[in-house]
């Protein structure tokens, strides 16, 4: 009896590991990015409040002597000087070389269920455009045995496209009629290929990644704005579907009358948390 | 969250209709990745249609089977020959001669299984190379069994063989001469006659050529071999490769709208090509 529950204690964690694993991946690049936000916050802040503070502190009633005085005039005009000084080359590649990286700086995180990308799939991403219309994700995934041999990792580059965003009256919703897109998916683990083994003549046998996948999706969303100040790293919550396929399956649909675009068509489902 | 007017309420809860109607229509289950070999519904299919043949065949000397073969991709054809042989009361069984899939994903092997269970009389399958690509050897395994079994229709035994060795690069037994050796000590009593099925036949790129001539002396060593059916060819054959007296028949693809009749009587067999 001791030995069939350590069994299947040991079995319950081998199995859940990776989804564990995964969600801490997910809280950490988010805590991360969460943290990353709220110090340039608190950076300036505090710029702020140094400048206040030294007025206040040499503002007291007390008389001050002119040595005292000119101490602190030189104090002022010292920091004025180092302020505004020549800005030399290598200010200004440091200054471009701050600002490129901080580009990089993932904007939100997703974290999505199902769509041909694993069981569960999480990772940062980027918004661009006039209007924030594109995104792009980078998302790891775990896909469970099920009844192969093992389980796999999926890495997938997703390209989002969001023309419109209609905000609902006087709600703090905003809801998005169409997003769509792209994305690649790399399948990690098991026996796959990109370019066929050597065992195939010509290494041209089957002629089509087994490894990788491109998709398409269609799907809405529904982004919940969250009032300034009300949370500590986030500035809005978007919940979304997304209707999907791929490549294999569209292959097979064009081809066939007796399937429909219901069996070629997955659902998934995620959540997007957006830092700034 | 405040609606101030009617109108936005509608305006919202026709938003969320629209989404859960589209949901509804277009929705399938969702996919974790198209080679999760997630598998739904009926499984352990050979041994379920074994049953079936054994018992209705029981006893008898003569019988009437129908062979498909190489369905890959070509749903329509595969229902249009399903139709026809249903159209037929003579027919006891059907057997196909591998390739279920053409990519190997998951949903391509369900997709298939479900309209092959459209046949009104029980039938088997052979694993084709095809289905080995990706996770398809463990779907196969879970949809329909073991890839390496034997049957007896009446006084019949049919042996059905995974012949794709070019798939698994030596590292299983292909062809499994063990289980072949272990089938001859153990046939059963009734007896008198043997058929062959593999997806693929001797002197094929994909067959493992180096032990074509054992694999031969093997099938003579079963009683009174009638003939041997093979597919992956893709066109219609009849040929004698060992010229020892055993006859291959090659099955072409359902593309060809052709499946092939086979009677089996006290004193042999004949054989028709039967066009849809």
């Amino acid at each position: 009896m001791k030995l069939l529950s350590s069994n299947t204690l040991s079995g319950f964690i081998r199995t859940c590991l990776p989804q564990i694993a995964l969600i801490a991946i997910f809280t950490a690049t988010h805590a991360v990015c969460g943290f990353c936000c709220m110090n340039s916050n608190i950076n300036h802040h505090i710029s702020k409040f140094q400048c206040t503070d030294t007025i206040k502190r040499t503002k007291p009633s007390e008389i001050l002597t002119v040595k005292e005085l000119n101490r602190y005039y030189r104090k002022q005009l010292n920091s004025f000087k180092r302020e505004h000084r020549k800005e030399t080359g290598y200010d200004k590649t440091i200054k471009q070389y701050r600002s490129s990286w901080n580009k990089l700086i993932p904007s939100y995180s997703k974290i999505q269920i199902a769509g041909g990308i694993g069981r569960i799939a999480t990772g940062p991403g980027w918004n661009y455009g006039r209007k924030s219309q594109w995104e792009t994700d980078f998302l790891i995934g775990y896909l469970p045995k099920y009844e192969s041999k093992e389980w796999k990792i999926t890495l997938t580059l997703k390209q989002n496209y969001i023309p419109w965003q209609i905000p609902l009256g006087n709600t703090p919703l905003t809801f998005s009629p169409l997003s769509c897109g792209i994305y690649g998916c790399l399948l990690i683990g098991g026996d796959f290929w990109i370019k066929e083994p050597l065992r195939y003549p010509d290494r041209s046998y089957y002629r089509f990644p087994t490894r990788i996948r491109g998709h398409i999706f269609f799907g809405e969303r529904f982004t919940l704005n969250i009032k300034h100040g009300m949370s500590r790293a986030h500035k809005s919550i978007a919940f979304y579907y997304e209707m999907c396929t791929h490549d294999l399956a569209l292959m097979s649909l064009c081809t066939n009358k007796y399937l429909s675009l219901k069996d070629a068509v997955s659902l998934a489902f995620g959540v997007k948390l957006q830092f700034f | 969250m405040i609606f101030h007017t009617l109108k936005e309420i509608k305006f919202i809860a026709n938003i969320i209709v629209i989404s859960i109607m589209l949901l509804s229509t277009s929705c399938s289950t969702l996919d974790y990745h198209p080679y999760d070999a997630y598998i739904t519904g009926a499984h352990n299919l050979t041994k379920k249609n074994i049953a079936h043949i054994e018992r209705a065949l029981k006893g008898k000397k003569s019988f009437k089977f129908a062979m498909i073969s190489d369905t890959q991709r070509r749903f329509d054809e595969t229902k249009l020959a399903i139709e026809e042989i249903n159209s037929r009361n003579d027919i006891d069984f059907i057997v196909h001669g591998g390739d279920l899939s053409d990519f190997g994903f998951t949903d391509e092997f369900l997709w298939m299984r479900d309209l092959l269970c459209e046949l009104n009389k029980p039938h088997v399958t052979v694993i084709g190379n095809h289905d080995c690509i990706g996770t398809g050897k463990d779907v196969y395994k879970k949809i329909y069994g073991e890839s390496n079994y034997t049957f007896s229709a009446g006084n019949t035994r049919f042996i059905c063989l995974n012949t794709n060795a070019l798939e698994y690069d030596y590292s299983s037994p292909i062809p499994d001469f063990s289980f072949l050796q272990r089938e001859l000590a153990n046939i059963p009593e009734n007896i008198e006659k043997t058929i062959f099925l593999m997806h693929v036949k001797p002197y094929d790129d994909e067959f493992n050529n180096n032990v074509a001539q054992v694999f031969q002396a093997y099938i003579n060593r079963f009683p009174k071999v009638q003939f041997c059916l093979y597919g992956h060819n893709h066109n219609l054959a009849v040929g004698e490769p060992f010229e020892d007296g055993v006859k291959y028949y090659g099955c072409p693809d359902i593309a060809d709208r052709i499946y092939l009749l086979f009677t089996i009587h006290e004193n042999g067999y004949n054989y028709e090509i039967v066009e849809f």
